[in-house]
């Protein structure tokens, strides 16, 4: 190592011709060699709840190359790189203002100043921000200060320059500031320029703006909408032009595949639309991801607090790797995460530090072949190797992809034995026994991976598997139940309480809510057990909705179960309605007592919660496709229950139609200001809390 | 005060040539005496003494007194000679013929360090200190403020001299005694010497930072304890990345627990050491490593110099921030009140020729003694980690519930180990988690009770009764430096405290994040003063069992104690405890196992698994070395981590190989999918089904190796090439390990990559 660093000082320095370097040597420099073997960091990767599960390495770093001491200039500040499917890194030098040219195996092959124009005059760089090689070895750069693109060729011959185009699509205030560039096989330039959200500028070979490709849309949020409604009918025109506007997500990077597809990364969480997209020639992003229902989000999905705010994944770039899978750099912790043309996350690597995989500030990914690198603002390149898990899984996707289904399975079940946490494996093992017809098999797979809609369509074929060969059992048995109910029905007595006076009364007013409540009103035959057993059951009903409903239609973590919180939304829910009716009521002349609104609201409870309990048996009957026979029995339980909670309000206190449906309208309002009232009580209980708390800490160390 | 200038004002007076004479007299070797028949004496003398040889003979040296310096202390081995003026001392090594300098002797020529850094290099001890303001931090030397104050002085003590460094204008002084043993050079820092104003608060105290240093002119490489042991050769000039710099032992857990990003090996040897040419410095840091770190760097940073030493935390110093995640949250700096957190600093140097192999061997007989050479005859022993049962919540009736879901019953571990004997693994030694209420909670009794669901008492008993017929050995784990418990009473009571006030707690971390999980139930460390006694409950409580004891924390963490303001237990004085506690456990008879345990347990091991075979992979080290393996050879049985969990099994074989390392695994024996998403989740590849056989191959092929001449000690070292190794055992067998991506060949043997080739 001694006699490398001494030689790099010794090795002379490049030849100049016209100002523009273009020089051929061989030198070895720093490079720290290190064997792939354990790393600085802990694998992981993300469980469909989005809770990190380790996992073994899917990369390790191989080496660390310090380029610093590249040659006598050194390397200081780079912007970008570019590794070439031969295996040349092209390496842009901000703090030289040139581009350096290495081999695989980091050895300085030639730099370049600028590039030569026709006439032969040198045209130095001003700054240098991106880079793209194509494969015949034509450089695109992009210079920021010099508002220009650079087209030049192997030699560093300039063959185009690109600049601002005239065109209405930008405002003239507008600058033209190239940072990263590309250059696909039919010569189109695609430019990402600073301050411009539109998308990627689009120049052809003659240098002419062909327009914006693949903008982010302004995400609608909350905060947006109340913004806009602010904006529009509260301030002023001058107002609205001196406040911030609202643009879309701005991109950090983009990259080409090797079919010439675009994909770009957003630099910040988008948490609808997803961060990563693949373009087709419209524009729009064809990227796929498991769960449709779930928003597709990459990076890391787990956050936390510092003094700044949350801290979430920060993109600064892009690669996508000759089999297609994708690479993604997140510079607030300076991880790799690596993802299929599913977005299903393969594995993630690399972290913070000063250890050999850490990175300090990583800048910019490339990959060749199964190879990750990753460059790092100071001049250093990490290389990324994977494992044999890393290897594995890569395979046993691509075979499957490839239809090798069989082939495909067996390293899947290899990758089990390798990570019990991996549901990617499972998930395609049931893809596997699905299309094999073993849905039973299939169905435990989808499960352990997670994968809803496998898992429905299994069920479905297990489903109908079961009906077929079961099914002149079924009908005998229904044709017995029904025989012996039409035999009997004579015969049979009720129990009790289901000739309970009370309970026909209230089961009356489920089909005449006005005349019921009316009736009851009169006969004053009210039923607090019968009240409290609602309520109850409707607490009853939401928790195994949360803990039982079907897995195909089921997003909750039974773990994170909190009895307090449903209880909350339930009984504390329905004390706060009948609390602000009580007040209002009284207010408004209203002739119900507390306990009749009480036990009026829990009877008019009773057809949602009947709904509630039916939706969670037939959740686990049902496949996605008829998902829409739940949504319309949960939607007649709830609009049955506000008939007859209208017809309750109305009986009770005596109103006509109109006051009742004022009333309650009020009551919603009523509600809202007691949970403002006693969230505000609640804040200002935690203020005083968290101050008594600072100040018996100060105490504490002022005399410790 | 007043005494201590009116004291250095007589010495830099009239009386001071005096003293000096007399100095001179009683210690000082005649010049006239030093001739060629003295020297021949001398190499006689060593000649004829093995090497380390005892007795303090003084006799005439060969070696010109440097100017400005005195002779003050000589034996067989080495002649002292200081600078009564400044402390700076030599010493002449006589059996290597060499000089070694506690401050370099070109220093000057180093242009390129300026300030504190160029101070540092004239310093025998550099500080760092909390202000008044109990925020700002600064950086001082003996030189700027005691030597270039000449506020020296500079007394003899026997075989060597007490330097007083009193840096009048900040109040500070210390006392740092440098003496000659017959094979090392010992400076001791006692706490009694050292004394600070609350105006500059020592908190680190960096210890000849020259002594094991070399200048860019010189070829060779530091030698660094991360881990398995790194390497940083000399001049590589990485300023890009950060200086190593590691603490020993661990972190003290009671300090800045949210610092978890980090990924490390822990240094479980006191030991740092430095090669230059034919020779090398081998430091070992015999009092006061439980609050040291290694410093290292080379050559281009801040000097040209290339540097290892150790530096010691004597005050506790934590960051932490008021009201965090509140609006009114703030940063303050703790420092911990009271005297210093030692007696005694204490660091002996040894100079001896070779590299990192022979400072290994020098490490090993200075901290272990004399070597136990394997027969060779005996079964080479398989080591497996057993999770009898792990932590889940189950969903019964839509409820989640806490329970122990059994993953590896008694009965199961029983056909576990008689197959793997069927299969023709000679012995295994099986240490059993989580096997019983206790182990499991964490919880300390004199009874354990069994899990039912296991087995119960039968089927243990029957497990545990079979050792001598199946050829395996039980070890039970239970680990009495941690409880785990939602009870705040028990908190209260045997709890340990931090600087802050708050309780010392075992924090799981999430791996995106590196913020404490803080859904789980949280385990605490136990006070210090409870671990003796909880050792004689354990020792008591696995009496009845025939089983060895897995001793959990007391291995390998480390952390004080504030119970108040006026209290403290250090980390030195929580070593010293888990130490009594270990010789109580000792004392029951039973053999002991420990995971990647620290030097102060390594001492009462029988056993040490999880033993690192990598370092941390520092940026500024260039590769590494099995110096703790070397080290061990002969005086414990080691292991790998667990095969089965490592990123790369294949590799993990071969570092096995490579360092002479036990084999290692982690199994259960049911569906290991009940894993997923509990805290074992970090288990995910140790079912028994899919691994057995996997293990065997491993252990037959690790077998075979070692078959001609039995499995013995790893004694010699050597990088090949990139990616080669070459490993050679004290029964004559040498093992080339190829990690790279293409066969290499070596004495006509190809060995393919990620292969290995066996020489006898």
């Amino acid at each position: 190592m001694i006699r490398r660093t001494m030689n790099r000082k010794k090795i002379g320095g490049p030849m100049k011709r016209n100002g523009v370097l273009l020089i051929a040597v061989l030198m070895v420099f720093a490079l720290l060699p290190q064997v792939a073997s354990a790393a600085s960091y802990e694998g992981y990767v993300y469980d469909s709840y989005r809770i990190s599960q380790p996992a073994p390495n899917g990369y390790l770093p191989e080496r660390a190359v310090d380029l610093t001491g590249l040659d006598e200039r050194g390397v200081h500040e780079v912007a970008d790189f570019f590794v070439a499917d031969n295996g040349e890194i092209f390496l842009l030098d901000t703090g030289n203002l040139r581009i350096v040219v290495l081999s695989k195996d980091f050895v300085l092959l030639r730099q370049f100043n600028g590039f030569l124009d026709a006439n032969g005059d040198a045209v130095e760089f001003k700054s240098l921000s991106g880079i793209h090689v194509g494969d015949d070895g034509e450089m695109t750069v992009a210079d920021t200060v010099a508002q220009a693109v650079y087209v030049g060729d192997r030699d560093g011959k300039l063959k185009r320059t690109i600049t601002r185009p005239n065109t209405v699509l930008l405002k003239e205030e507008e600058r033209f500031e190239p940072l990263k560039v590309l250059t696909n096989d039919k010569g189109l330039v695609y430019v990402l320029c600073r301050n411009i959200y539109q998308g990627a500028m689009v120049f052809d070979q003659d240098e002419r703006f062909l327009g914006f490709y693949g903008a982010n849309k302004v995400e609608a949020s909350v905060e947006l909408l109340a913004d806009y409604l602010w904006k529009t009918f509260i301030l002023t025109k001058e107002q609205r032009a001196l406040m911030a506007r609202y643009v879309p997500t701005e991109y950090a990077n983009f990259t080409l595949d090797s079919e010439q597809f675009l994909y770009v990364v957003s630099k910040q969480r988008i948490t609808n639309m997803g961060e990563v997209k693949k373009l087709n020639p419209l524009g729009q992003n064809i990227l796929t991801w498991p769960d449709p229902a779930l928003p597709a989000n990459y990076g890391d999905l787990e956050t936390y607090q510092s003094i700044g705010g949350t801290v979430e994944s920060d993109f600064v770039d892009i690669s996508v790797d000759s089999d297609g899978y994708i690479n993604i750099l997140d510079r607030e912790r300076r991880r790799i995460f690596q993802y299929s043309q599913n977005s299903e996350l393969l594995t993630v690597f690399g972290g913070p530090g000063y250890q050999l995989g850490s990175t300090s500030m990583p800048i910019a990914v490339e990959s060749q072949g199964d190879k990750v690198f990753v460059l790092e603002k100071t001049g250093v390149i990490t290389v990324y190797s994977p494992t044999v898990y890393g290897k594995d899984i890569r395979t046993a996707h691509s075979l499957y992809e490839a239809g090798e289904y069989e082939e495909s399975s067996k390293l899947w079940r290899s990758l089990l034995t390798q990570n019990v946490n991996c549901e990617l494996a499972y998930t395609y093992l049931g893809k596997t026994n699905l299309l094999q017809g073993d849905f039973a098999s299939a169905m435990d797979m989808f499960q352990f991976g997670f994968d809803r809609n496998g898992y429905s369509r299994a069920f479905k074929g297990y489903r109908s598997q079961v009906i077929r060969s079961n099914l002149p059992f079924i009908l005998t048995g229904l044709l017995v139940l029904l025989a012996g109910f039409l035999l009997l029905r004579k015969r049979m007595r009720a129990p009790a309480f289901l000739r309970n006076r009370r309970f026909t009364d209230a089961m009356w007013t489920m089909i005449h809510p006005a005349a019921g409540f009316d009736e009851l009103n009169m006969t004053k035959n009210w039923s607090i057990s019968i009240a409290v057993a609602v309520v109850l059951l409707w607490t009853l009903a939401t928790i195994m909705t949360r803990q039982l409903t079907g897995f195909t239609f089921n997003y909750n973590r039974p773990e994170d179960l909190n009895i307090l919180l449903l209880l909350g939304t339930t009984a504390g829910l329905y004390f706060l309605f009948t609390v602000a009716n009580w007040g209002l009521s009284s207010l408004t002349d209203g002739e119900g007592t507390f306990k009749e609104i009480c036990i009026a609201t829990a009877y008019a409870l009773i057809p949602y919660v009947v709904s509630r309990f039916l939706l969670v048996i037939l959740s686990n009957l049902i496949i996605l496709e008829e998902a829409p026979f739940l949504q319309w029995i949960g939607l007649i339980g709830i609009l049955w229950s506000f008939v007859i909670l209208l017809g309750a309000i109305k009986g009770v206190h005596q109103f006509s139609m109109g006051r009742t449906v004022l009333t309650l309208g009020f009551t919603l309002v009523g509600m809202a200001a007691i949970a403002f009232v006693m969230l505000l009580v609640y804040s200002l209980v935690n203020q005083i809390v968290q101050f008594l708390v600072t100040v018996l800490k100060e105490i504490f160390f002022l005399f410790r | 005060m007043v005494e201590t200038v009116e004291k250095i004002r007589i010495m830099r007076g009239a009386d001071a040539g005096t003293k000096r004479n007399n100095f001179r007299r009683g210690y000082r070797m005649n010049e006239n005496r030093r001739n060629w028949v003295s020297s021949l004496l001398i190499l006689l003398i060593i000649g004829l003494l093995p090497f380390g040889y005892g007795g303090s003979v003084v006799t005439a040296s060969t070696s010109e007194t440097p100017e400005g310096f005195t002779s003050i202390a000589e034996n067989a081995r080495f002649l002292l000679f200081v600078d009564e003026n400044t402390g700076e001392f030599q010493v002449d090594d006589k059996l290597l013929g060499m000089r070694w300098y506690s401050l370099q002797p070109d220093r000057r020529d180093d242009l390129g360090s300026k300030g504190t850094s160029k101070d540092a290099l004239d310093s025998l001890v550099a500080y760092k200190c909390l202000k008044e303001d109990g925020i700002s931090t600064v950086d001082l030397t003996s030189y700027a403020f005691a030597v270039r104050a000449k506020t020296t002085i500079v007394e003899p003590i026997e075989n060597g001299f007490e330097v007083t460094y009193d840096l009048v204008k900040r109040k500070i002084k210390t006392k740092i005694q440098v003496t000659i043993g017959m094979d090392c050079i010992r400076v001791d820092v006692p706490a009694s010497g050292l004394s600070d104003d609350p105006a500059f608060s020592i908190f680190e105290l960096s210890l000849l930072p020259n002594l094991c240093a070399a200048g860019p002119d010189q070829e060779g490489y530091l030698l660094t304890p991360d881990g398995t042991g790194s390497i940083i050769t000399m001049n590589t000039g990485k300023d890009w990345t950060v200086d190593y710099d590691e603490t020993l032992y661990g972190r003290d857990r009671a300090i800045d627990p949210e610092q978890s990003a980090l990924h490390l090996q822990r240094s479980l040897l006191p030991v740092f050491g430095m090669k230059t040419g034919e020779n090398a410095m081998l430091g070992i840091v015999t009092q006061g490593a439980e609050i040291a770190r290694i410093s290292a760097v080379s050559s281009g940073r801040n000097s040209h110099f290339n540097r290892i030493g150790p530096v010691f935390n004597v005050r506790t110093v934590e960051d932490v921030i008021l009201g965090k995640g509140t609006d009114n949250s703030i940063p303050v700096r703790l420092l911990e009140r009271g005297g210093f957190n030692f007696t005694n600093l204490q660091v002996c140097y040894y100079p001896l020729r070779g590299g990192y192999v022979e400072m290994a061997a020098k490490t090993a007989e200075v901290l272990f003694g004399e070597r136990k050479d394997a027969s060779g005859q005996e079964a080479v022993p398989l080591f497996l980690d057993i999770h009898g049962t792990i932590q889940r919540t189950r969903n019964i009736l839509g409820i989640p519930v806490q329970v122990q879901e059994p993953m590896t019953s008694y009965g199961q571990t029983r056909k576990m180990l008689e197959s793997l004997r069927d299969e023709g693994v000679g012995a295994v030694r099986a240490t059993l988690f989580n096997w019983s209420k206790e182990s499991a909670g964490s919880a300390f009794s004199k009874r354990s009770s069994l899990f039912g669901r296991l087995g119960g008492e039968s089927e243990f008993h029957a497990l545990l009764d079979g050792q001598e017929s199946g050829g395996y050995g039980i070890f039970l784990s239970t680990d009495i430096t941690r409880f785990r418990t939602w009870n705040p009473i028990q908190r209260i009571f045997e709890g340990a405290r931090r600087l802050y006030n708050t309780f010392v707690v075992d924090t799981h971390y999430r791996i995106s994040t590196f913020d404490a999980l803080t859904s789980e139930e949280p385990v605490f460390f136990v006070k210090p003063e409870r671990l003796t006694g909880l050792a004689m409950q354990v020792a008591a409580g696995l009496k009845p069992y025939d089983a060895g004891i897995e001793i959990g924390g007391l291995a390998n963490q480390l952390y004080s104690h504030y119970p108040s303001t006026s209290d403290k237990t250090t980390v030195i004085q929580t070593a010293e405890v888990m130490q009594q506690a270990l010789g109580i456990l000792k004392d029951s008879g039973k053999p002991l196992m420990g995971s990647s345990p620290n030097l102060y347990a390594m001492r009462y091991l029988d056993y040490a698994t999880d033993v690192p075979v990598t370092s941390s992979r520092w940026l500024a080290s260039d590769y590494d070395v099995p110096f703790l393996q070397l080290v061990l050879g002969g005086h414990i049985q080691y292991t790998t981590p667990p095969i089965n969990l490592a990123d790369d099994p294949d590799w993990m074989f071969l570092k096995a190989l490579e360092t002479g390392s036990l084999l290692h695994f982690s199994f259960v024996w049911e569906d290991p999918t009940r894993l997923k998403g509990t805290s074992a989740s970090d288990l995910f590849s140790c079912r028994f089904a899919d691994w057995e056989d996997r293990a065997v191959v491993m252990y037959r092929k690790m077998v075979e190796t070692h078959k001609a001449q039995g499995f013995s000690r790893i004694i010699g070292h050597e990088r090949l090439a990139e990616g080669v190794f070459r490993s050679d055992f004290a029964s004559g067998t040498s093992i080339v390990v190829n990690y790279g991506e293409t066969s290499v060949v070596i004495d006509g043997k190809r060995v393919e990559p990620m292969g290995f080739a066996t020489f006898d």
